[in-house]
Order: structure tokens, then C-alpha cells, then sequence
């Protein structure tokens, strides 16, 4: 890949941005600008890539035909999500082959929920009414306000998409809890998926490291406001469905409250919480990994790697 | 030692165009539109090296409407006349 150089200052780019005209490419950049863009391109490409292994592996408890067709559906959606976001990395110069492929997998930087296997249909469904919510709220915030141009333009297509797949998650929950043992079900599901993906939006406003995301628009809302934006219909559609979940709205300041302890350790393997921590602990957590890692992003690369070995025998 | 050094060199020496033969390079600007009143409009764009195969990604990438029309532009063939 050529190399690529941002050549604006500081100054030209937030100027750009004063007079509101959108970021169109590498070289309306500062280097500043480039890596902040890209870094935050990569978590979405890589978000959406994983989600369709991660899916693929519940789907395959789809209960007919239907609903199989359907979850295919969303996979295929989210690698053209994930196809996005590549390229427009690769338009910024980045190797997004090697990136893909090359790439161990514990370097992959999408949310840990999606390290958790998804081991049932009613996880599948839980999952698209919580994760895929978490991917509406995050994109459909940079769709409305991102300065970078290409992606503005690119999230029509996901906006639209990942709608059809939160409602896929809740009407599907709607039929489940019709009888007892599938509002237990889902209550299980709920129980260890809800605080997931409230972590989902990272850390805290105030412990926040990469604030260029929104120094340079590349999204218009805080962490803490899109978890608030999220919790705003996930709640709802919990207490409708009589499902109990670690979270009320506050009635005086109107805002969205985890009343359980949160962050707090999380046990994988058995998909329980297991009492308080702190954000250093949910660092190192997220750093190390969850027990899906190796086979999601093994999923993705083992393609290439075997058709490289074919070219190898042939060579 | 020096048949060992050289059979570790060798995959690395030859990945290179290997990797190559698997990436597509060629960008295909995507245009489409929904209604015959509108105009085309830049939709995204794909990578192939093969205009058979750039139809067939811009169709399964690009399928979040019922396009009535939908075009490729190889991307060297686009003349900027007045840049943003």
C-alpha cells in the first residue's frame, strides 16, 4: 500500500470544520485527524465483522426455516457493514487485508460482549434487540453528525439495516415471552446480556482517553450519552415484556440509572456477574479478551490462510 | 544451519506476491437510484479487479433498496473539475 500523509495542520482542519464543510478525504486531514478517524473506523469495521460469526454461531439454533432465512440476513448485512468501514480505511491508506487477516485476535478492538458466545436462539434474539440496538445508537449518532464525509454518506445503508434488525430482536422477543418458559428464557438471557452492553459504550465521560472523537466530530454525543440514548428504548421494551433489568429511569433529573454495581467482574464461562470493580478491572478484562476470540476471528481468517496454502502447493 | 536459515526465508520471500494474487486492487465507484425522477447518486464503492465480479459485489453489498438502476465507474476514470 502507497503511504499516505495527512498534510493540513491543526489549524486548516478545525477551520474546515467552523465553516461546517465536511472531511473528504486524506487530504483535507491533519495527522491528528487521520489517525483519530481511523482509529475509530477500525472498532466499527471490526465490530461489524465479528458480529457475523459471532451470529452464525447462534443462528444455526434458528427453529425454522424462517427465522434461519432471517438471521442469514443479518449476517450478510453486517459484512457489508464491516466491508464499509474497510474500505473507506483502506482509502486512508491502511493495509484492511492485513488488517482482516493478519491481525492476531486478541488485537481486534470490537466490544467484549461479542467474545461471549451467543449459545441459543433466545441469545441470538436478545442479542439483536440489545447489541444490534447498541450498533443503531453508536452509528446513528456519527450518521447525524460524523465531519468525515464518506461515512456520513456510507451509514444511510447501515442506519436502515440495523433498524430492521433491533425490530428482528424485539418482535421476536414479543413471541417468545408469550409462554413461562420462554419469558424465563429470555429473563436469563437478559440477566448477563443488559450490563454487556451497557459497557458496550466504554468508559466514563470523565475517565475518557481518545476525546478527539468528539473534538473533531466524529461523533456528535459522550460515552455516557449514548448509553443514556440506549437505555432510553432498552429499558422500556424490558419492563413492557415484565422482563427485570439492573436499571430505572430517575424521575427527578430524568435519567437513566444503573442501580446495581456497575462496572462489576463478570464470569464468562458461566455468563454471571460477579460483584463490583473498578474500570482498571474491566480493562484488563476487555484487554485479555473473552472466551470466543480465537474461534470468531478464526472463523474470518481461516479462508485465506487455506487458499494461500493452495497457491503455496501450486507454487 | 544454513539449509534451515534458508527454508525460514523462503514462505516470507514468497508470501508477498502470493497475498498479492489474493487482493483485489481496482475501485469501482457505485451509483444508484430508487425512482426514475431522481438521479443516479454515489452510493459507495467496491474493489475488484474483474468488472463481472465488481457487478456481482456492488449487487450483494449494495441491497439496502430496490434500485431501478444501478452503474460502476472505475474510479481512475473520474475527472475531478472542482474539488471540495
Amino acid at each position: 500500500m502507497a503511504t499516505v500523509t495527512a498534510p493540513q495542520s491543526e489549524e486548516a482542519v478545525l477551520e474546515r470544520l467552523r465553516k461546517q464543510q465536511l472531511v473528504e478525504t486524506v487530504e483535507h486531514m491533519s495527522p491528528q485527524y487521520l489517525e483519530g478517524i481511523k482509529r475509530i473506523l477500525t472498532v466499527s469495521a471490526d465490530t461489524e465483522l465479528i458480529s457475523a460469526p459471532a451470529y452464525y454461531h447462534a443462528a444455526v439454533h434458528a427453529p425454522s426455516l424462517n427465522a434461519f432465512g432471517s438471521a442469514v440476513s443479518i449476517i450478510q448485512d453486517e459484512l457489508a457493514h464491516a466491508h464499509i468501514a474497510y474500505r473507506l480505511l483502506r482509502d486512508l491508506g491502511v493495509d484492511s487485508d492485513a488488517l482482516i487477516f493478519e491481525r492476531e485476535p486478541r488485537q481486534f478492538k470490537y466490544p467484549y460482549a461479542f467474545d461471549v458466545p451467543l449459545d441459543s436462539w433466545v441469545e441470538m434474539i436478545v442479542a439483536n434487540a440489545f447489541y444490534d440496538r447498541a450498533g443503531y445508537t453508536l452509528l446513528g449518532d456519527v450518521h447525524r453528525n460524523t465531519t468525515f464525509g464518506p461515512w456520513k454518506r456510507a451509514l444511510v445503508k447501515v442506519d436502515k439495516e440495523e433498524t430492521f434488525h433491533l425490530r428482528h430482536g424485539e418482535q421476536n422477543m414479543r413471541k417468545i415471552n408469550q409462554t413461562a418458559a420462554g419469558h424465563d428464557e429470555l429473563q436469563a438471557a437478559v440477566d448477563w446480556m443488559f450490563l454487556l452492553t451497557v459497557e458496550w459504550f466504554g468508559l466514563p465521560d470523565s475517565l475518557k482517553k481518545h476525546n478527539e472523537q468528539l473534538g473533531y466530530g466524529f461523533k456528535g454525543s459522550s460515552n455516557d450519552e449514548l448509553r443514556q440514548i440506549w437505555m432510553s428504548t432498552a429499558v422500556p421494551l424490558c419492563e413492557e415484556l415484565g422482563l427485570k433489568v439492573p436499571a430505572h429511569l430517575d424521575a427527578e433529573t430524568q435519567k437513566y440509572v444503573v442501580h446495581d454495581p456497575f462496572p462489576q467482574h463478570f464470569d464468562a464461562q458461566a455468563k454471571r456477574w460477579e460483584g463490583a470493580c473498578g474500570w482498571d478491572d474491566v480493562l484488563r478484562r476487555w484487554k485479555a479478551r473473552g472466551p470466543a476470540n480465537d474461534e470468531f476471528v478464526g472463523m474470518v481468517q481461516r479462508g485465506k490462510r487455506e487458499m494461500l496454502r493452495l497457491l503455496e502447493q501450486d507454487a | 544451519m544454513k539449509r534451515a536459515t534458508k527454508s525460514k526465508a523462503a514462505p516470507a520471500a514468497a508470501a508477498t506476491p502470493r497475498r498479492d494474487a489474493l487482493t483485489e486492487t481496482r475501485v469501482w465507484q457505485v451509483y444508484a437510484r430508487q425512482k426514475y425522477e431522481e438521479p443516479l447518486h454515489e452510493i459507495g464503492a467496491i474493489v475488484a479487479d474483474d468488472v463481472e465480479l465488481a457487478k456481482v459485489y456492488a449487487r450483494s453489498i449494495y441491497d439496502e433498496f430496490a434500485w431501478v438502476e444501478m452503474t460502476l465507474i472505475p474510479r481512475e476514470h473520474i475527472v475531478t473539475v472542482i474539488a471540495s
